[in-house]
């Protein structure tokens, strides 16, 4: 019988190989689509128990980016027993990196958590003009966008992209999150986002508590 | 021309024809040179 | 215009610089500039105006003339000459050219994978040459061999050339240049050039021993480059730090510090100074930092505070950094007046510091011109 707790502090240790053993044995023994779910929340309680050691300085961003590593091998090897059957969808989310901004490991760590919670995900990819998230949110209507930069010019392009979807009249039908190393409380505010994170386990939870 | 002729090999040609390298040693200093100064783009 | 270098105000700043790197008290603040575009945007100049290396030293003298600070790190690097006549000669590159701007893109750094590490290891320049670089760079493939030796030889000796005489001409104008040469640790090479951050920080996890002994064997393969080097007391080795500022102290240890020490030993026993770019923050591993060569080591730091560094390591490197560009961008001439003032106070007693942007200033929200030059006039003014 797994012990999720087990998987819980393996992924909270950023123990691959144990992890990763521990999946492949569990796969083998054809686990249901309820026991498979159960593996994934335990996966992110995991996610959650890096963030809270990085949040203490234990951990740093390289620690950070193993994890969405490990996090992505680990919900390869459980997808395909969950498989169709994706169960409830707890929100919809437009991501991606904004103009200007190449860099995306942070989007994607905050992707794959977004999406083992239920969420489902439309990832723009990086560098993406406000008029890109403008157009996929008149297409889909999601609950969540989010925006994400590494470089200090990122913070332009998210304002930008807040002020363009403010100008077509989508703003108050979304909630807006932005995460990346420059964002900062008073960014958020001159941004006109509803939150900011730089921890993307924090930013899962601040989601979920937006679609509850 | 039959024989291919290896990058280590026009560079080193580069080394001997343009700078007129005469030791090894200056010939390795331009090989690294290309690599880790003059391919930092 | 008659050449600078020859001029007393030139050879004074020569001689302050010098004597900072080796924690000789001076005469007045020591003022290193560390700036990239911002240097156009100073002299109210339009970057895409700028099509030659010329017209760029007009720029960097005229910035150099007005605030007259001892020495800046590097001249500016116009992206659309310094990076897009390499990247278009070679047939590739990890950089792209937008808009006179550069940008690394992480899809073209990645190319080569972990299972490759052994063989680089043992002949680091043959590996890279024959197979992983033809990934990158079209010169590097199956072409004629005439052609392939005339682009290298223009890529490499060509441009190279005209990088040197555009630092030279910045000189002749009046702007010392701190750096001798650009490199990166190698592990940074490991990092910048063929994995990316995500591999990179998986390979030190997953074969913390391939990459510190992949380090070991470009550190090896730098050392006939320095050797090639001419040293001078008034300049140095410039070297950026990327990966270590993410990683916790063990894996640090583990896998970059054997090739950084290394190499940073070596550099010094040839006579050359170092000047260490730590971007972002370095607390975490100032105990590593105490134990560099005590002589000839510059650390310019960026989120670090000035007074606790100049404290743990004022007496093993020489320090650099602390001007607030936040402050430059948002203060009033008189704040910032009165920032400097405190830096001098606290971190110029007893020689060995800098005064140097907390960032490099690369765009305009780095600092308002008139904010910048009431600083440089305060400094220049300034005796100790």
């Amino acid at each position: 019988m797994l012990d999720l707790k087990k998987i819980t502090q393996a992924l909270g240790d950023l123990d691959e190989k144990n992890l990763l053993d521990m999946l492949n044995e569990f796969i083998a023994s054809g686990p249901t689509v309820e026991e498979a779910r159960e593996v994934v929340a335990a996966c992110q309680e995991g996610m959650t128990l890096v963030g809270d050691l990085y949040e203490t300085g234990i951990y740093f961003v390289g620690d950070l980016i193993f994890s969405g590593e490990i996090l992505t091998a680990a919900l390869a090897l459980i997808k395909p027993v969950i498989g169709a059957a994706n169960g409830p969808k707890v929100g919809t989310m437009v991501i991606g990196t904004v103009h200007g901004d190449l860099h995306d490991m942070g989007k994607q760590i905050f992707k794959n958590m977004a999406e083992a919670a239920g969420f489902e995900v439309f990832d723009l990819g990086i560098d993406q003009p406000a008029s890109a998230f403008i157009e996929k949110v008149k297409e889909i209507s999601p609950d969540v966008v989010g925006m994400s930069g590494v470089l200090t010019l990122s913070l332009d392009s998210m304002k930008d992209t807040v002020a363009g979807l403010k100008e077509a009249g989508l703003r108050d039908d979304i909630k807006i999150i932005i995460g990346g190393s420059p964002v900062t409380e008073a960014a958020c505010k001159r941004i006109g986002a509803d939150a900011w994170t730089i921890n993307a386990a924090e930013g899962v939870r601040i989601i979920q508590g937006w679609v509850s | 021309m039959n024989e291919k002729i290896t990058n280590v090999q026009v560079i080193e040609k580069i080394a001997k024809e343009v700078l007129q390298a005469k030791s090894q040693e200056e010939i390795d200093g331009f090989v690294s040179l290309v690599i880790y100064v003059g391919m930092f783009v | 215009m008659s050449d600078q270098r020859q001029t007393k105000l030139y050879k004074e700043k020569q001689e302050r610089v010098a004597k900072t790197i080796r924690r000789e008290e001076v005469d007045k603040p020591p003022f290193m500039l560390s700036a990239d575009d911002y240097f156009p945007y100073y002299a109210g100049v339009e970057k895409s105006t700028v099509t030659s290396y010329d017209m760029a030293a007009d720029v960097v003298g005229k910035v150099s003339d007005d605030l007259q600070f001892d020495t800046t790190i590097f001249p500016w690097l116009p992206a659309n000459l310094f990076y897009g006549p390499k990247i278009r000669i070679l047939g590739g590159g990890t950089y792209t050219v937008r808009n006179f701007e550069k940008m690394q893109d992480p899809e073209k750094v990645r190319i080569m994978g972990p299972e490759e590490y052994p063989e680089l290891i043992k002949n680091p320049n043959t590996y890279l040459l024959e197979t992983v670089l033809p990934r990158r760079f079209e010169v590097l493939q199956d072409i004629n061999p005439e052609e392939k030796y005339n682009r290298i030889v223009e890529a490499v000796l060509g441009e190279g050339q005209k990088f040197s005489n555009y630092m030279q001409a910045c000189e002749e104008k009046g702007c010392h240049l701190t750096l001798s040469g650009l490199m990166v640790n190698p592990v940074d090479f490991l990092f910048d050039f063929f994995r990316e951050f995500t591999g990179i920080v998986s390979d030190i996890k997953r074969c913390p021993e391939l990459v510190r002994d992949a380090g070991l064997a470009i550190s090896e393969a730098y050392k006939p480059i320095i050797r090639s080097m001419k040293p001078a007391s008034d300049k140095a080795i410039f070297i950026p730090m990327h990966i270590p500022a993410f990683l916790s102290p063990r894996d640090f240890e583990k896998t970059y510090w054997p090739s950084f020490k290394g190499f940073a030993e070596y550099m010094v026993e040839q006579g050359h100074n170092v000047v260490y770019y730590f971007e972002k923050k370095y607390g975490h591993l100032f105990d590593y930092l105490q134990e560099l060569p005590k002589k000839g080591i510059i650390g310019v730091f960026q989120e670090d505070d000035m007074r606790l560094v100049k404290k743990k390591l004022g007496s093993s490197m020489a320090v650099a950094g602390g001007l607030s560009t936040t402050l430059m961008q948002h203060g009033t001439k008189e704040e910032c007046i009165e920032h400097v003032k405190g830096l001098i106070q606290d971190l110029c007693p007893g020689g060995g510091y800098f005064i140097t942007p907390d960032t490099p200033m690369m765009y305009p929200v780095d600092g308002r011109p008139e904010n910048l030059k009431a600083v440089a006039d305060y400094i220049r003014d300034c005796r100790l």
